[in-house]
């Protein structure tokens, strides 16, 4: 292993309302298979975001935002402070509202929700809940901002190595044996996902 | 007409197109009136217990199956029990209704009483935010005309409860001791406001080892067996318990009503344990992430074989990603609509899988074929439709064939 990472959650307990940080795990695993150590940290507090090399913004109820900007309420500066350092974000729905209203000053919403499956341009396949009216996935430097929620990594490992190659924890993904059943599944778990 | 198997909607369409007020009218003609049991999880057991309950007392009851809890299912019960225009016979009407319904519902036909189990994260693909779930449970609580039961240990019910009339609300609950000392834990939604007090349950579960609870009830306590191991029956239970005391009043016998709950089967897949080819098996359903949590926190330690099966009505399966999944340690078989899903699900987690099997009925009988494990017993976890298509595919089709063990 010749590098070892560290990968921080924010607020798991109050931004994991689908199953968000398990993006995490697969950033984790497939670290691992291209030969380096990764941590999962979970944090509490947004004051010392630069000790990460990745931070996550998960997608949380309208208490539980209410809550953390209480308790925390530089967070939103916070994490585009880190956005903007070059550092990679990966920030899913309603964390993507948060961060889009402060840096835009006003909510991009259309006033009608959207419940489904979609597929972008790029293939990337996930379940979109949302009235936003941001665009589904979006690169910013080096950190990604998408309305799909929950773990969107899991269905589009691809997008994960791309995640992991534009923060720069490793220059290229070498192929290997632990992810050909994987990325075989999350095959199939898109197709199955506009079967239904 | 009525699908075996558990699915039980579709007649129901039929007919509420043909003649859409006729199920209001139903559920409003009962002398005693119209009970309603909500709330994410605990609905189809919590209302098996307390139809019995009434039954033994001499109440004559209409109600609906556990799987026809939304509007559609409603009409189904009724094309199945009730005579051309829609009357059925019954003194009382006790209902589990699913909690998206529910509310639709009530604006037509107001309950006399009304059970407020609980607010899980659940189902957030339809329901959105859990703020809105609990709207929902408080319009049906709002449009009751007796008393309202709340789960004490709920911040949720408590939200609700400080916008209802006091005199109107009751409580059931479960000792902070006895919830401490158990294996699982009841999550309900957080609400992330400051802690409201909670209120004094008139009904309590104050001590509960594996199947055998104690419950206190208006000053008396009274002990027994429940269908199926967990803290979640034990809730369903008190709160049969304190709505069964509730309805009846002074003919509430707590003995008689504790000798039923010790008697009572499980509702199908609740726990179910049936003999398949010779050889016990238990049918466990995991519906959302509460009921996947809880169950699996109770499953049976060391099991050879587990059946996992997630099924197309797990429209989005992101969900099953919130739950801690320690407890499983081995599965024998992934399968259902979702198997891509579930197999990732258990992959990524580092539990070991014996075979992916997208086949779902070539998967059940690969199960089933398996010789008699040395450790516990064949185990099948499945969502609902998994379990729809197994129960067809076996021959389970009555949902009243159900055995306790």
């Amino acid at each position: 292993m010749s590098k070892s990472l560290k990968l921080a959650a924010l607020y798991p307990d109050h931004l994991n309302l689908n199953g968000d940080v398990a993006n995490f795990l697969v950033l984790q695993k497939r670290l691992q298979w291209q030969g380096h150590a990764a941590e999962i940290v979970s944090l509490t507090s947004s004051s010392n975001l630069s000790d990460f090399d990745v931070v996550l913004a998960g997608h949380g109820s309208i208490a539980a935002w209410a809550d953390i900007k209480r308790i925390d309420p530089e967070i939103i500066k916070n994490v585009l402070n880190f956005i903007d350092s070059g550092k990679s974000a990966l920030v899913i729905a309603s964390a993507y509202d948060q961060l889009a209203e402060e840096v835009l000053g006003s909510k991009n919403r259309t006033g009608s929700h959207r419940s489904e499956f979609v597929k972008t341009s790029e293939g990337i396949v996930g379940y979109l809940n949302t009235d936003s009216n941001e665009e589904v996935l979006r690169w910013h430097k080096n950190s990604l901002f998408t309305l799909l929620h929950g773990p969107v990594f899991v269905k589009n490992p691809e997008l994960a190595d791309e995640f992991i190659i534009k923060s720069g924890l490793v220059k290229e993904i070498q192929p290997n044996i632990h992810s050909i059943e994987i990325d075989e599944l999350a095959r199939a778990s898109r197709k199955i996902a506009f079967e239904n | 007409m009525v699908r075996p198997g558990g699915g039980s909607a579709l007649p129901g369409l039929v007919l509420s197109k043909l003649a859409p007020k006729l199920v209001y009218k139903t559920l409003g003609s009962f002398q005693q009136g119209l009970v309603v049991v909500t709330g994410t999880a605990g609905k189809s057991t919590t209302t098996k217990m307390l139809v019995a309950i009434a039954r033994a007392h001499g109440l004559e009851v209409f109600t609906n199956p556990s799987t026809a809890n939304i509007e559609q299912g409603f009409f189904s019960t009724i094309i199945k029990q009730g005579n051309l225009f829609g009357k059925v016979p019954g003194q009382i009407a006790i209902i589990e209704m699913d909690e998206g319904h529910a509310a639709q519902v009530v604006a037509n036909v107001k309950p006399k009483v009304s059970v407020i189990l609980n607010v899980f994260e659940d189902q957030l693909d339809r329901f959105i935010d859990p703020a809105l779930v609990r709207d929902k449970l408080l319009t049906v609580a709002k449009a009751t005309t007796g008393t309202v039961l709340l789960n004490a240990d709920d911040q949720n019910c408590l939200l609700i409860a400080a916008e209802l009339n006091q005199s109107q609300t009751k409580y059931f609950g479960i000792t902070s001791e006895v919830s401490i000392a158990a294996k699982s834990k009841l999550n309900y939604a957080p609400t992330y406001l400051p802690q409201l007090p909670a209120p004094t349950a008139t009904a309590e579960v104050v001590a509960l080892q594996e199947r055998k609870v104690t419950v206190e009830i208006a000053g008396k306590s009274v002990s027994f067996d429940l269908p199926s191991r967990g803290l979640h029956f034990a809730l369903d239970a008190v709160a049969a318990l304190a709505t069964a005391e509730s309805i009846l009043g002074e003919s509430f016998d707590l003995v008689k009503a504790s000798k039923v709950l010790d008697e009572i089967p499980p509702v199908f897949s609740r726990g179910e344990i049936r003999e398949v080819n010779g050889e016990q098996v238990e049918f466990i359903l995991v519906q959302n992430p509460p009921s996947m949590q809880l169950n699996l926190d109770n499953l049976a330690p060391e099991l050879d074989q587990v059946f996992f099966a997630i099924g197309r009505d797990v429209h989005d399966p992101s969900w099953m990603w919130t739950v801690d999944l320690a407890n499983l340690k081995h599965v024998s078989v992934v399968t259902g609509f979702n198997y891509a899903d579930a197999a990732l699900l258990l992959r990524y987690n580092e539990i070991p899988v014996e075979k992916i099997e997208a086949e779902y009925f070539k998967a059940i009988d690969e199960f089933f074929k398996l010789p008699k494990p040395k450790n516990g017993i064949k185990t099948v976890i499945y969502s609902a439709d998994s379990m729809r298509r197994l129960r067809r595919h076996m021959g389970f089709t009555d949902p009243e064939d159900v055995q306790r063990v």
